[in-house]
């Protein structure tokens, strides 16, 4: 239990930078309208004059009036913003956390420990630099208005404060021997350091970011955009021509000709060149973003750290964690790495979050490092064996469609650009050898399992997704199949569980239906 | 326990409201085809085109014969749920079946709605919502709905207190082995 708490007076400074657009706005509109005319352009004043509806003199007298108002307004709004933080206070009772502001208008939110699902520290530059800390409380409660479906409690302390008030409810909401100590004021959980079980490294997130990239999204935007880079590159190689001509014509000539050979180098370097971009720009970006990222089991808390500039602090409890997501692109299923989010109760329901957990790890050590920080997940799978039928369904029918529709846009490509039919097949063999393997890898991943704890739903091709999930947050599951698919004994199973989504569903595709009783018998215990 | 059939007038009312569906959907369509008949009706090379129109209407008007007089018996047969003490089960579908379990203690709550089209015939629809979706048995009569209703209802919450007082025992479990 604590006294009411006003935030840290730096919070007056963050609510007021929410505001600072405006009075930049306003002021840029009446510098440009003073300018135009202090040019003594009439063209200029002709332009603002259509741009903003009025031209303002540039005597002496305005531009005072204007400065003033400026600075009057971001008094105003300073003053609101004292305002607002003098009034807003945090305290707790009993069994309920507190929240009030507002002086006039008031607000107060009253949220029961038990129901706070995650506490989030997150610091930015200037709350690093100043020394204070974002404290975010979310219940996971869902609101009509999707962009205020975030956190309950979004408030500014000082380290120690915040360190605090995370300790007392930590404390409260697991109801275990550490609340006598926060009884005691003895707040030493937070000051503790916690026992990492990862730290991922610099090599770490030079292979998310390389295997994650949108390389395979490019690729297809690429293929989609082909009629408009053939014309571009065709007007492109005619100036160009001259200059590559010589290089070109020997090398190509024997294999497709000089057109083709141009067109087709165009593309693949293009190709070649957003894929590094769009590399480098990952690997920096996850660098920074998911710089120092740690993981922790702490008794009934999961803690995960991570931030180069703005740094994040999650507590996540073990009972809200409904279930895990095990990724793993096709770059990564080479490489035989995969990256783990989980599905929380009020966390990563907001656009900002991502409820990664483990950023990057060799498949081979998933099992041991979810027993460190996850032992829940971890189990002993029964791997059912797939169905021959499934084999029509996952590779031999998807593969006859799609080659039946790259042949007909094969035919059509060709009708419109003769020339190039060369490169057109070349690009519909690549495009069907994609198909033939993406299936081939769907069949081999589509698998579902389970056992009393935990159902793991797997599926996807070069996008491989395996949800392990949490067998009493299972709220229904369904078996799909059309007529022909039942006399095959053929099925597709959709497991709807309770996640912070309003829809949460995992899929596995085109596998046995005899194991549907039974893992319906599974989940109702 | 075997699985039950929805109310017979549902197949009733399946017609009607198809029949309704299709007269809302041919009256625009008709006065569409009237106005490209007067429009190309007489030029010339209009022959295919009027051939492919009468094809492509031909269908639909198949179609929509089909579900009114052809599915609605069909749809009784496949049409089933089943109220266990410890589940739902719900199958529905023509060509695609869809065979749903719901386990009794993840109901959230129970819902019985009625469609403006349902009221003549005296059904209702059962919504059922779990925490991660809503599942639906259409075409019940009314008593049946809302007898299904009170009966989840009541389980719903024996399941809850049962749920309840288990989580309890292990709790003092616990606290007894500290």
């Amino acid at each position: 239990m604590f006294e009411k708490r006003r935030c840290h007076f730096t919070h007056i400074f963050e609510l007021f930078a929410r505001y600072i657009y405006l009075i930049l706005v306003i002021a840029v509109t009446f510098a440009f309208n003073i300018a135009g005319n202090l040019a003594g352009r009439e063209d200029i004043a002709e332009d603002v004059r259509n741009a903003s509806g009025f031209v303002m003199s540039s005597g002496l007298l305005t531009v005072l009036v204007v400065i003033g108002s400026v600075i009057l307004l971001s008094v105003v709004i300073m003053l609101f913003c004292v305002f607002r933080w003098y009034y807003t206070f945090v305290s707790a009772e009993e069994n309920t956390l507190i929240y009030q502001s507002g002086r006039f208008l008031k607000k107060r939110v009253a949220i029961p420990f038990e129901k706070i699902n995650t506490i989030d520290m997150g610091r930015n530059v200037f709350e690093r630099m100043v020394g204070t800390c974002r404290l975010k409380i979310d219940t996971g409660a869902y609101s009509n208005n999707q962009d205020k479906n975030n956190a309950e409690m979004n408030l500014v302390f000082s380290l120690r404060e915040a360190e605090e008030i995370r300790a007392f409810i930590l404390s409260r909401a697991e109801l275990d021997s550490r609340a006598e100590d926060a009884e005691k004021g003895k707040t030493t959980v937070a000051a503790k350091e916690p026992e990492w079980v990862i730290r991922a490294g610099m090599g770490d997130f030079v292979l998310y970011g390389l295997t994650s990239s949108s390389v395979w999204k490019l690729f297809w935007t690429l293929v989609a955009g082909f009629f408009f880079v053939v014309e571009i590159a065709q007007e492109f190689m005619e100036q160009a021509l001259d200059f590559v001509a010589p290089y070109a014509e020997r090398a190509t000539d024997v294999i497709l000709g000089t057109n083709l050979a141009v067109v087709l180098l165009g593309m693949l370097v293009m190709f070649l060149l957003s894929a590094l971009i769009s590399d480098i720009w990952t690997v920096i970006w996850a660098a920074i973003r998911f710089a120092d990222f740690r993981v922790a089991r702490e008794g009934r808390n999961v803690i995960v750290r991570y931030g180069l500039i703005t740094e994040k602090n999650y507590t996540l409890q073990v009972r809200n964690i409904h279930a895990l997501i095990i990724r793993q692109n096709a770059f990564q299923q080479m490489l035989g790495r995969c990256s783990v989010e989980a599905v929380c109760m009020g966390f990563g329901d907001e656009k900002t979050e991502t409820p990664l957990l483990l950023p990057i790890i060799r498949t081979d050590d998933l099992n041991r490092l979810l027993g460190v920080i996850l032992p829940e997940y971890v189990a002993e799978m029964n791997v059912r064996p797939r169905k021959k039928a499934g084999i029509y369904y996952h590779i031999i029918r998807p593969v006859i469609v799609r080659g039946a529709i790259l042949g007909g846009l094969y035919a059509v490509c060709l009708s419109f650009t003769p020339a190039a039919s060369g490169l057109v097949g070349a690009l519909a063999l690549v495009l069907f050898g994609g198909v033939i393997a993406n299936r081939l890898l769907s069949y081999r991943n589509t698998t579902l399992d389970w056992n009393d704890n935990v159902v793991s739903v797997q599926s996807g091709g070069f996008r491989k997704v395996a949800y392990r999930i949490r067998t009493d947050a299972v709220q229904e599951v369904q078996l799909r199949a059309n007529v022909i698919k039942k006399h095959f004994g053929v099925g597709s199973y959709y497991v709807h569980f309770h996640g912070p989504r309003l829809q949460n569903t995992s899929a596995s595709y085109n596998i046995s239906d005899e194991y549907f009783a039974e893992l319906a018998d599974t989940i109702e215990d | 326990m075997e699985f039950q059939r929805v109310d017979k007038k549902a197949k009733t009312k399946w017609r009607f409201s198809r029949i309704i569906a299709l007269i809302l959907a041919v009256i625009p369509a008709a006065a569409l085809v009237a106005m490209v008949f007067v429009l190309i009706g007489e030029e010339e090379g209009s022959e295919t085109l009027m051939m492919i129109g009468w094809l492509i209407a031909g269908v639909m008007v198949l179609v929509q014969v089909l579900s009114i007089f052809i599915y609605p018996p069909i749809e009784y047969i496949q049409w089933a749920y089943l109220i266990a003490p410890d589940r739902i089960e719900i199958k529905k579908g023509i060509f695609y079946r869809t065979h749903t379990v719901i386990p009794i203690s993840r109901i959230q709550h129970v819902a019985v709605t009625q469609g403006v089209l349902q009221r003549p015939f005296r059904l209702s629809t059962v919504q059922i919502h779990t925490a991660g979706d809503v599942m639906e048995i259409q075409e019940l009569s009314t008593e049946v709905a809302e007898d299904i209703c009170s009966r989840l209802q009541k389980r719903v919450n024996v399941k809850v207190e049962q749920k309840k007082g288990g989580e309890a025992r292990t709790a003092a479990e616990a606290g007894s082995e500290v």
